[in-house]
């Protein structure tokens, strides 16, 4: 009988240790490393959000292969992340203390990052790459820039054939090539799906940068409490918006068709023009467009052919080493290697526009665009000081660009609101 | 001590069994909750390993320096006020399919279908009916040589727009919720009122209706949380434009955190928005019993 209900309490014990073993292994900490003190293997883990570089880094030239190679005792681990959930997913694991060894941070979110990352001033890879200087936090290099993008104006040659229309050099010509289409009534001169404010990017962020010449002009913005007033490269840009936005070229109802219409318009031989960055060319090929009917040319801003024309560059993927990283020697040293030959591989066979020196490129759709333009790059780079201004007003270029296309609020006002706006988050 | 004995065994299957949920509880509701609370009083930017305590500072900024919040609010209004006013719809369409039309089975499947569907997917389908190239909507009043109107796109209708999608997607489960209390209530009431010569409207508003009241508080108040709460709606169809017209408290909090790198800032909202909930339903619940 007692054996009987010493067994029974037993079993009960053994089911509560099992259960409460579930749970401590369910939330115990998995490290990525296996080390001894005089073999060191150490396994780097590496996250990344770009579909075609994954692609490339797991299939086409294994990327652990090839650093195997040269580091026998490095195993590398590649995870691609959702890139919509790419930059959420890096927070929360920041916070948890499990950022990956090696990893690319969006530009947009480079300063937020400016504590988090080791400083990869003394690299080799940094003197090498044309952008990293210009992109640094605080004084120090925290990424390392794989790929730069152009902003472009895609056409349907088709169309401009038809109506006999040569590429447009200024920005009134721009409009007036815009309105000839129009004018046609058969197509959408420009698709510009407002619904999703963000599209409208290549105007409203970049035209304040291109009017003033200077990719980090929002950093100087964030020195002035009235960057908005009269006379200022933000409220000429916004001038020159408001133009085309007055010449209706977008459709019947630009805020109510979004990104996936705009995109379907244009593959479609719906809509004439598309802005968009050097990054769209895949996407269109990818929903059934066609090379043949597609060109290309840089945004044309200014007013008269004698100005300068400027043309945004946009560095992206910055790849670092976080200090929470226990392999910080391992993953710099891997950086060093991956900005080097394999590098130079991946950005042929992915056709990026390379940051690095020395790597040619020679993109012959994209080299159209500059062809008889005397180009000038302006690389865009937003600071810490200006991000601190942009987040305590919520101050969205983009929602300005709906306002604007909505028409019921003049420019003026909207920039005598941002200017007190802008004043105020200063101070605080 | 075979009376301890059995206590004790009958408290060791209590704590095992208790276990899992207790634990699960406090780390998924308990422990989020209480670090809620405590980034509310600081300023963090979500990365950052410091984080700022600022006392009281983002609940002043919420109450007295964040005009667009509080407009925000009025968003959720719309789909508070649409959803409250759908209740008698829903009550009334919950009463006829309680075996009072014919195929009432596959009505109750075809009610409650919308709600099954994945929120985006019903995001993504609205869209599409409500966008201005080739929308379905607008097509339709194309047909009938009327003019196209600004579904998503004009901020003085968005709202009520998002507002029909949310009653498309929600109020098959309301009728469910109606459809059980009316199923749960004693068949002899409803026979006995019948042999009084009590009519359908009556036997409704008499009989059916006080008895199902603890029902409808339910549904209402799923309606305010609902209402205050809505974010996956605005958030795809319109990312809560144009110019942050459709912008609810959610979508707001949302964006203070994940946009502006506001995490403090956000959590407060995050609380005050608990608070007007619990506030909305206590007047909601003691409006409901003034009559008793």
């Amino acid at each position: 009988m007692i054996k009987k209900k010493l067994f029974k309490n037993l079993r009960l014990a053994l089911v509560g240790a099992a259960l409460l073993s579930t749970v401590v292994a369910g939330c115990s900490n998995t490290n990525s490393t296996s080390s001894t003190a005089s073999d060191k293997k150490v396994t780097l883990k590496m996250a990344l959000w770009g579909d075609d570089e994954y692609k490339y880094m797991t299939e086409t030239n294994k990327i652990a292969d090839a650093y195997k190679k040269v580091n026998p005792n490095v195993t590398i681990e590649v995870e691609k992340i959702a890139k919509t959930e790419y930059d959420n997913t890096m927070k929360i694991r920041s916070t948890a203390n499990q950022l990956p060894d090696v990893f690319p941070i969006r530009q947009a979110n480079l300063s937020l990052y400016g504590d988090t990352m080791v400083p990869l001033n003394d690299l080799k890879a940094t003197a090498n790459n044309i952008y990293a200087k210009e992109t640094m936090i605080k004084g120090n290099v925290i990424g390392l820039p794989e790929a730069v993008f152009n902003e472009f104006v895609f056409y349907n040659k088709d169309i401009f054939k038809e109506y006999n229309l040569e590429i447009p050099k200024t920005w009134d010509e721009f409009i007036k090539v815009s309105q000839t289409i129009k004018d046609g009534k058969k197509y959408t001169p420009l698709a510009l799906g407002l619904k999703d404010s963000w599209v409208n990017y290549p105007l409203n962020e970049y035209m304040p940068m291109l009017e003033a010449g200077d990719g980090q002009y929002y950093n100087e913005m964030a020195t002035k409490d009235d960057p908005f007033t009269k006379g200022q490269p933000f409220y000429d840009a916004y001038t020159k918006i408001q133009k085309l936005y007055d010449a209706k070229v977008f459709g019947d109802d630009p805020l109510g068709y979004g990104w996936d219409q705009q995109r379907a318009m244009f593959v479609a031989g719906k809509a004439a023009m598309f802005a968009a960055g050097s990054w769209y060319k895949s996407d269109y090929n990818q929903n059934g467009g066609k090379d043949e009917n597609l060109g290309v040319f840089l945004l044309p801003t200014r007013n008269t052919t004698s100005d300068p024309f400027y043309t945004t560059a946009m560095t992206e993927f910055f790849w670092g080493v976080p200090k929470t990283s226990k392999n910080q020697k391992e993953a710099k040293e891997f950086l060093e290697w991956f900005f080097g030959d394999y590098y130079t591989q991946l950005a042929t066979a992915i056709n990026i526009k390379p940051t690095m020196k020395g790597v040619s490129y020679n993109d012959k759709f994209f080299t159209q665009a500059f062809d008889g333009v005397d180009a000038k790059s302006v690389t865009v780079f937003y600071d810490d000081k200006y991000n601190k201004v942009k987040n305590a007003m919520k101050f969205d270029v983009n929602g300005i660009g709906q306002q604007m296309m909505a028409g019921k609020t003049s420019l003026d006002s909207i920039m005598n609101d941002l200017n007190a706006q802008w004043k105020k988050a200063r101070g605080n | 001590m075979l009376k301890n004995n059995v206590k004790m065994q009958k408290n060791l299957v209590l704590v095992t069994f208790l276990f899992i949920p207790t634990i699960l509880i406090s780390l998924f509701m308990i422990y989020p909750l209480i670090r809620l609370v405590a980034l509310s009083f600081t300023s963090w930017d979500g990365l950052s390993l410091t984080k700022t305590f600022v006392g009281l500072t983002n609940f002043k900024k919420i109450i007295f320096d964040s005009p667009e919040v509080w407009l925000s609010l009025k968003n959720n209004g719309i789909y508070f006020v649409g959803h409250l006013l759908f209740i008698p719809i829903e009550l009334f369409l919950a009463f006829l399919l309680d075996n009072r039309v014919r195929n009432s089975k596959m009505f109750k499947t075809i009610t409650f279908l919308p709600y099954m569907i994945n929120t985006v997917a019903v995001a993504c389908m609205f869209i599409f009916l409500y966008s201005s190239q080739d929308g379905v909507l607008n097509s339709m009043l194309q047909f009938f040589h009327m003019d196209k109107i600004g579904w998503l796109s004009d901020p003085e209708i968005v709202n009520y727009s998002l507002t029909g999608v949310s009653l498309w997607k929600f109020s098959g489960i309301h009728i469910i919720l109606f459809l059980a209390a009316f199923q749960s209530l004693p068949k002899d009431m409803i026979e006995a009122s019948i042999i009084d010569g009590a009519s359908t409207f009556k036997q409704f508003y008499h009989i059916v209706l006080p008895n199902i009241k603890p029902v409808v508080e339910i549904v209402l108040f799923l309606n305010v949380r609902g209402a205050l709460q809505i974010f996956d709606i605005p958030y795809v169809m319109t990312s809560g434009g144009p110019n942050h017209a459709s912008e609810t408290f959610t979508v707001q909090t949302i964006n203070t955190a994940f946009q502006y790198q506001n995490f403090g800032l956000a959590c407060a909202m995050a609380i005050v928005l608990m608070i007007i909930i619990i506030i909305f339903s206590i007047i909601q619940k003691k409006l409901f019993n003034l009559k008793g």
